[in-house]
């Protein structure tokens, strides 16, 4: 695949074969094999194929992502949870309210 | 609550009771600490023991200290244990501070029924369905809105994600920066800074909506480029840049997606498949280039000068690639041969007279 086409498809590969970010050439044959045999769209299966089957292909569509996103939303949505670490404590406090809700529910009577 | 685990640890495995109070304890016990505080049960004892290395785990895991060998013993827990569920719940929380939302999802809804951890379940489930973050093939049904959440499980939400209002804000600054060239790239800036080391991916992104408003007003400015380059590096500041004006100016494009490979060659660190798409993507820039624009002498020069670096500098990481050897002086050519093609004769190629410069100069300085 050229370069626009790879431009223009505007798809995630790894998202319609099912594969993780760092699936080597067999697992994504397998999985091409996979998902072509289970129905589906096949061309948009052989596509994304295409775009990942080898390390050169990959690294080629890694250095035309991303995509340029349709708005600034969008980029919203994707962006990961910010986590924070706050230690074990509010995590056994929050179980501890829900198990004694559930206890309440369940007997009418918390332990 | 220690009184049923005391009489639990006192009774043997055949026991009916025991039975009960397994089960009992399962869907009560709301922590592996509260088992491992309990000062009658031994410590060679092998519910002590499980209690301690999923208390233990747990808490490095919820201050971010937690590791792979952790991660190991946590899940060498016998699924007859007591405190079997619990681990289930720590790879799944390890999952999600990992940002790994849809494994988190499989590991949490693979805990046992009718146990304490497994009520986790609803929270999980309306933190990441809700709020996007999983592929919808693989969203949950029943998933609850966060707001609908009770309290408790609202006030865990809140002590373990960041307030996000900051991000919301600057989002907002840039859109309304969207016309004016100096505050949108300062903005988007200041939120590229701020996120960068934990999430590229968008921060890239940011980036290039900008170029691309910038784009479809005028060309993209020697000070966005620059801009893109402070913020990401030569390497992928001029990737951004080249991706930006792939549409808009497939000329200066190609430019950029040679600065970019070369800062790639420069840095060191390059492997020949990187190093090839790259050379597939410049041949591809360049064969249209050169079949729609009619380039001036100007162009073609400082083209063949990036070019003539570039094959310089994979000769010497790649001694053993012929394409480096002989290259054609024309930089069309010369792209091709880089990417290994036979190189046909020369055609004869329209050249612009040269008024003022196509291109920016400054684009070409290293």
């Amino acid at each position: 695949m050229n370069t626009m086409d790879i431009i223009d498809s505007r798809i995630d590969p790894w998202e319609i074969l099912g594969v993780s970010g760092d699936a080597g050439d067999r697992e994504i044959e397998e999985a091409w094999r996979k998902r072509s045999a289970g129905g589906g769209n096949r061309d948009k299966i052989h596509q994304a194929y295409k775009m990942i089957c080898g390390e050169r292909e990959r690294a080629m569509y890694r250095l035309l992502s991303p995509g340029t996103p349709e708005n600034l939303k969008d980029i919203k949505d994707g962006m990961p949870l910010r986590s924070r670490y706050s230690g074990p404590g509010v995590w056994y406090s929050a179980l501890k309210r829900e198990v004694e809700r559930t206890l309440t529910d369940r007997d009418g009577n918390p332990e | 609550m220690i009184k049923k685990i005391n009489r639990y640890c006192l009774l043997n495995d055949d026991q009916p009771e025991r039975k009960e109070l397994f089960i009992e304890l399962r869907r009560n016990l709301y922590s592996p600490a509260l088992v491992a505080s309990c000062d009658f049960i031994p410590p060679e004892h092998p519910l002590m023991k499980d209690a301690i290395t999923l208390s233990d785990g747990f808490e490095a895991l919820t201050n971010g200290m937690f590791n792979e060998e952790a991660l190991q013993d946590v899940k060498k827990i016998s699924s007859t244990s007591l405190l079997a569920p619990w681990s289930a719940l720590i790879s799944g929380v390890h999952r999600f501070y990992a940002s790994d939302y849809e494994g988190c999802l499989n590991d949490i809804e693979g805990i046992e029924e009718d146990t304490a951890p497994a009520l986790f379940k609803p929270f999980f489930s309306a933190l990441l369905n809700s709020s996007g973050k999983i592929p919808s093939g693989s969203i949950v049904p029943d998933t609850a809105s966060p707001e609908a959440l009770s309290q408790q499980w609202k006030e865990l939400k809140e002590s373990i994600l960041e307030n996000t209002r900051v991000i919301d804000d600057s989002l907002d600054l840039i859109q309304e920066a969207v016309s004016m060239e100096d505050l949108l790239l300062d903005t988007a800036g200041l939120l590229v800074r701020d996120i960068i080391k934990e999430d590229r991916e968008s921060a890239c992104k940011i980036l290039l909506w900008c170029f691309e408003q910038l784009q479809v007003k005028d060309m993209l400015s020697d000070r966005a480029v620059s801009k893109g380059r402070s913020l990401f590096g030569d390497r992928d500041g001029y990737r951004l840049a080249a991706l930006a004006s792939i549409s808009f100016d497939p000329d200066r494009s190609l430019l950029y997606w040679l600065h970019s490979l070369q800062a790639f060659l420069d840095s060191r660190n390059t492997n020949r498949n990187s190093v090839q798409a790259y050379l597939s993507i410049i041949r591809d820039m360049a064969e249209s280039v050169e079949q729609e624009f009619e380039l001036t002498e100007e162009y073609i020069q400082l083209t063949g000068s990036l070019v003539s670096d570039i094959a310089e500098s994979i000769g010497h990481i790649y001694p053993e690639l012929p394409e480096t050897r002989d290259l054609p002086e024309d930089p069309f050519r010369a792209i091709r041969q880089l990417c290994g093609e036979q190189v046909q004769p020369q055609p004869q190629r329209k050249v612009r007279e040269v008024k003022t410069a196509a291109v920016q100069l400054e684009l070409f300085a290293f």
